[in-house]
C-alpha cells in the first residue's frame, strides 16, 4: 500500500511556535490583503516624497534648487537624470516601508512583489505627469526619455530592492537563529 | 466562530474571507502538512514549503468546489513536494516515489483506508470519492436533503481520522 496519505493523515509533529505563528499570519495577510497594502503604500509614498528635498526641481533642502548638488546629475542629460530621480524616490519609499513592516509583512510583499510594485509605480508615474500638466514653471528634462527612464528604473530598481532586501535579512536572521 | 464546523463548512466560509475560519482550519491541520513535510524535504527548506502550503491553499480557495478538504489539502500539499524536489532536480527515491503517485493511487489509498469502516459510510465514501457523485445527486440517489448528506459526509471522515 502506498502509505503516503495514511502518513499525512497520522502525521502528529510539534511544530516550533514560530513557525506556526508566522505561517498562520502570512496565510491571513494572503487571504485579506488589503490592510497590508495599504501600509505598504502609504510608507512608500511618505518615504518617497521626503527625497523631495532633494531634488533640483522641487528640493527645498541643503541639496536642491539650482544650487544643489543634484544639478551635476542634471547635467548629465534626461536618461542619467530619469534614472537618478526614480532611483532615490523609490528606494525612500521602499526603504521606510521595509523598515516598518514586519518580517512575515516583508515576506508576503517579497512573494509578490510584482503585483505589488506594477500598480504603485504606474499611478505615482501618471499622478506626477498630472502634477507636471497642472504646476506652471519649466521642467529641465520634458522629454519622452526622462520619463521613460524614470519609469522603468522605479520597477526595475524597486523589485531589485525588495529582493535585496529580503535576502540579506534572510541571510540575517538565519545567521542570527544558528548564531542563538 | 463554532469550531465544531466541518473543514468542508469553514473552507467555505474561508472563500468568502472569512479569516477565522482559516484559523480553525490551520489549528487542525498543521501538525499533518508539517509533519508529512519534514519527513520528506531538508529541514531548512521545510519551512518555507509550510508555508507555501497553507498560502497556497488560500490563494487557490477558488478552486476548491466542496469535495474532501482533507485530500484537496493533501493534494495541493504532495503537489508542493514534488514541485520542491522538480525544482532541486535531487534524484533521489523519495522524489521517484512521489513523482510516480498519480491520483488513482491516491484513491487506492482511500479504498484501502475505508476497507475497515461500516459498509455504508464505506459506499458513501467511495461514490463520493471514486465515482465523483456531488452532495446533491447523492441525496438524489439516497432520497435524502442535501443537508443530511453533508452530515454523513463530515461523519464518514471523522470516522476515517478516528480510525487512523
Amino acid at each position: 500500500m502506498n502509505h503516503d496519505f495514511k502518513d499525512f493523515i497520522e502525521g502528529k509533529e510539534k511544530i516550533p511556535s514560530i513557525i506556526y505563528s508566522d505561517t498562520l499570519k502570512l496565510a491571513r495577510i494572503s487571504l485579506n490583503p488589503k490592510f497590508l497594502l495599504m501600509k505598504f503604500y502609504i510608507l512608500n509614498l511618505l518615504g518617497a516624497l521626503a527625497t523631495l528635498t532633494i531634488c533640483p526641481q522641487y528640493g527645498v533642502g541643503p541639496f536642491g534648487g539650482h544650487l544643489g548638488f543634484v544639478n551635476l546629475i542634471m547635467g548629465l542629460g534626461p536618461v542619467a537624470c530619469g534614472i537618478f530621480c526614480s532611483v532615490i524616490f523609490f528606494a525612500g519609499g521602499n526603504i521606510l516601508s521595509w523598515l516598518c513592516l514586519s518580517s512575515i509583512e516583508r515576506k508576503w510583499i517579497y512573494k509578490n512583489e510584482y503585483s505589488v510594485i506594477t500598480p504603485y509605480v504606474a499611478v505615482l508615474f501618471v499622478i506626477g505627469m498630472a502634477v507636471r500638466s497642472i504646476l506652471q514653471g519649466h521642467i529641465h528634462h520634458d522629454v519622452i526619455s526622462y520619463y521613460g527612464s524614470w519609469l522603468v528604473t522605479g520597477f526595475l530598481f524597486s523589485i531589485i530592492l525588495l529582493t535585496t532586501m529580503y535576502h540579506i535579512k534572510k541571510v540575517q536572521d538565519e545567521d542570527f537563529s544558528k548564531a542563538k | 466562530m463554532n469550531s465544531t464546523l466541518s473543514d468542508e463548512d469553514l473552507m467555505g466560509l474561508v472563500q468568502k474571507g472569512d479569516s477565522q475560519a482559516l484559523g480553525i482550519l490551520y489549528e487542525r491541520h498543521a501538525e499533518r502538512v508539517w509533519s508529512y513535510i519534514i519527513k520528506r524535504l531538508p529541514k531548512e527548506s521545510a519551512e518555507d514549503v509550510f508555508q507555501d502550503c497553507f498560502v497556497k491553499l488560500v490563494e487557490k480557495r477558488t478552486s476548491w468546489n466542496g469535495q474532501p478538504f482533507i485530500l484537496w489539502l493533501f493534494v495541493v500539499l504532495r503537489n508542493l513536494v514534488i514541485d520542491f524536489h522538480r525544482s532541486r532536480k535531487i534524484e533521489d527515491k523519495v522524489f521517484e516515489r512521489l513523482s510516480k503517485i498519480e491520483e488513482d493511487e491516491v484513491q487506492a489509498d482511500f479504498n484501502e483506508l475505508i476497507s475497515t469502516m461500516p459498509s455504508e459510510t464505506a459506499k458513501l465514501l467511495k461514490e463520493f470519492f471514486k465515482e465523483g457523485l456531488s452532495y446533491k445527486e447523492l441525496a438524489a440517489k439516497y432520497e435524502s436533503s442535501e443537508m443530511t448528506i453533508r452530515k454523513r459526509m463530515s461523519r464518514a471522515i471523522a470516522i476515517l481520522r478516528k480510525g487512523e
